[in-house]
């Protein structure tokens, strides 16, 4: 595999179904990164993600995988990376020996003793069938198995919903370590932005099928801010100053994507600093412009 | 990366398989009691004893051959349970070829015939002993009309699961199909009452008919097996998730 700069590169991808788009989507994630993909439900995060794999062809645009084009290297690539779902996609009749037995046949890098080093630090059985295993051993299982053949990417779509606190900690820590390695990075797409909040690097927002934001999360949350007035404040902002407005009997919260510009602008208004969650609550509200 | 995906077949069938097995060697048990039964002379008093044992004789044949071949060359629905717990979603993201899980499917479903047709004649050889009958090369060769039947449902069934995600339909579409045929088939003999398929007809009927094409069974097997690889590799890359 020859050197790349990003590990992902997805440029003015578009997918047409009947009823949604994926609109010219277009970002990168860098090598020895954690991007988080946030968005709310439908919002076409799954439908990128296929398209990454290779399991969905889109319409037009093109994806480069470690710099080689996904579908031309779609084996290549496959050997080198981890997809982690929502759900265990292995059968409930199987147990971590079986899966240790058919996967060192799928992955020419299948390490037994790395896989059994993670089923022993996750507490998870062996011979017991998945089929009892709690959800949260059942992530713990998936995340064992994706990182058992030195893979240097892992795509998570949804990979952390419906964890309790507890397991989703343990889990976001064994994604820091991995990240140690240079050569490794991460894509995982979630609704829950307080986990993304932590541990990502850079954070692309997709809404409607089309990306609204991406760069790095720092970035992006040092240009919004949450700007706190009062109502009669609030009329004097200009439409055109702000993404939208919260607005209550007490005041109205005023998301604005210039905090410098709008901090001159507005002197004296106070501006809060915001979350991954506020942007994409304000966002996912923009057409409203004004909502309660 | 075959003996993967074998393995896994074999664990997901194993259950089902042990199953099938089981209620098979019950039913040779009892088969081959009955046959003694009957030679021993307990249908004497009957006047159409030797009809009886006849129609015995055949139905055992017919049910135990169907009941070895369709336990051995079944899926035992490992491709609906891969839709399920979404295996084949995660077969998409990692580096196997769409003719390799073809191919591991075929070679089960091949593998499990020549295992049936060894299952099928071991029970020919206990029906033959418990009845007193001579060997006939012509109900061998029967039994494997028989199992090809199954084969070839098993090969239409696989790669039909693979483009609807179900059983329940691929499962219709193959009995619509076997239903058609054999009402076709009957009407084109135009010798045989369609209503009375009683089993000594129906072993009546494949006699004839492999003793007049018999010689292409095995070139019929292995184009079924060929045509089903060719079908669910290209039911695997429409990539139905």
């Amino acid at each position: 595999m020859k050197d790349y700069e990003n590990a992902i590169e997805i440029n003015g991808v578009t997918k047409r179904f009947d009823g949604f788009t994926l609109d010219n989507v277009s970002f990168n994630v860098a090598k020895g990164s954690i991007m988080g993909f946030i968005g709310q439900n439908g919002a076409g995060k799954s439908t990128t993600i296929n398209t990454v794999l290779n399991i969905l062809t889109p319409d037009s645009g093109d994806i480069k995988v470690f710099g080689m084009d996904n579908r031309e290297h779609d084996m290549e690539i496959k050997a080198h990376i981890s997809a982690v779902f929502d759900e265990l996609p292995f059968h409930d009749v199987l147990n971590a020996n079986d899966i240790n037995i058919i996967l060192k046949e799928v992955f020419s890098e299948w390490d037994s003793s790395v896989f059994s080093e993670y089923l022993d630090r996750f507490s998870l059985p062996r011979r017991k069938k998945f089929g009892e295993f709690s959800k949260g051993m059942k992530m713990k299982l998936q995340i064992a198995a994706a990182l058992s053949h030195n893979a240097k990417l892992l795509i998570m779509d949804e990979a952390t919903t419906g964890l309790d606190p507890v397991v989703r900690n343990e889990i976001l820590d064994i994604f820091l370590e991995y990240l140690q390695d240079e050569d490794h990075s991460i894509l995982m797409s979630s609704h829950i932005t307080s986990d993304l909040e932590h541990i990502a690097d850079s954070v692309t927002f997709i809404d409607k099928g089309r990306i609204l934001l991406t760069g790095y999360k720092d970035d992006i949350t040092g240009s919004h801010g949450l700007m706190r007035c009062s109502l009669s404040d609030y009329r004097e902002i200009d439409k055109g100053d702000f993404i939208s407005a919260r607005l209550s009997d007490y005041g109205a919260d005023v998301l604005i994507d210039r905090r410098d510009e709008m901090s001159v602008k507005y002197s004296g208004a106070v501006i809060d600093p915001v979350s991954l969650e506020d942007i994409m609550l304000y966002y996912v509200n923009r057409e409203k412009k004004e909502w309660k | 990366m075959m003996k993967g995906l074998l393995y896994k077949q074999l664990v997901l069938s194993r259950k089902s398989l042990l199953l099938s097995v089981s209620m098979l060697a019950v039913f040779l048990l009892a088969e081959a009691l009955v046959l003694v039964s009957l030679r021993a002379g307990n249908l004497a008093r009957f006047e159409d004893a030797v009809e009886i044992e006849e129609a015995l004789y055949n139905l055992f044949l017919l049910l135990a051959t169907a009941m070895a071949f369709g336990s051995c060359v079944s899926d035992h629905d490992a491709v609906a349970s891969d839709y399920g717990c979404k295996w084949n979603m995660f077969s998409y993201t990692i580096p196997v070829k769409a003719e390799t899980i073809a191919l591991a499917k075929i070679l089960w479903m091949a593998g499990g015939y020549l295992i049936g047709g060894v299952v099928a004649f071991a029970n020919y050889l206990v029906l033959l002993m418990s009845s007193g009958r001579a060997f006939d090369i012509n109900e061998v060769w029967m039994m494997f009309g028989i199992g090809l039947f199954i084969a070839i449902s098993e090969c239409i069934r696989v790669p039909l699961v693979y483009r609807f995600k179900s059983s329940a339909v691929a499962n219709g579409i193959v009995l619509g199909i076997m239903c058609v045929v054999t009402i076709v088939l009957a009407i084109a003999v135009n010798v045989y009452d369609l209503p009375d398929l009683s089993p000594d007809v129906i072993a009546e009927i494949l006699d004839d008919v492999i003793s007049t094409v018999g010689f292409a069974l095995p070139i019929v097997t292995i184009a079924a097996f060929v045509v089903s690889y060719i079908a669910t590799v290209g039911a695997i890359k429409r990539k139905v998730i």
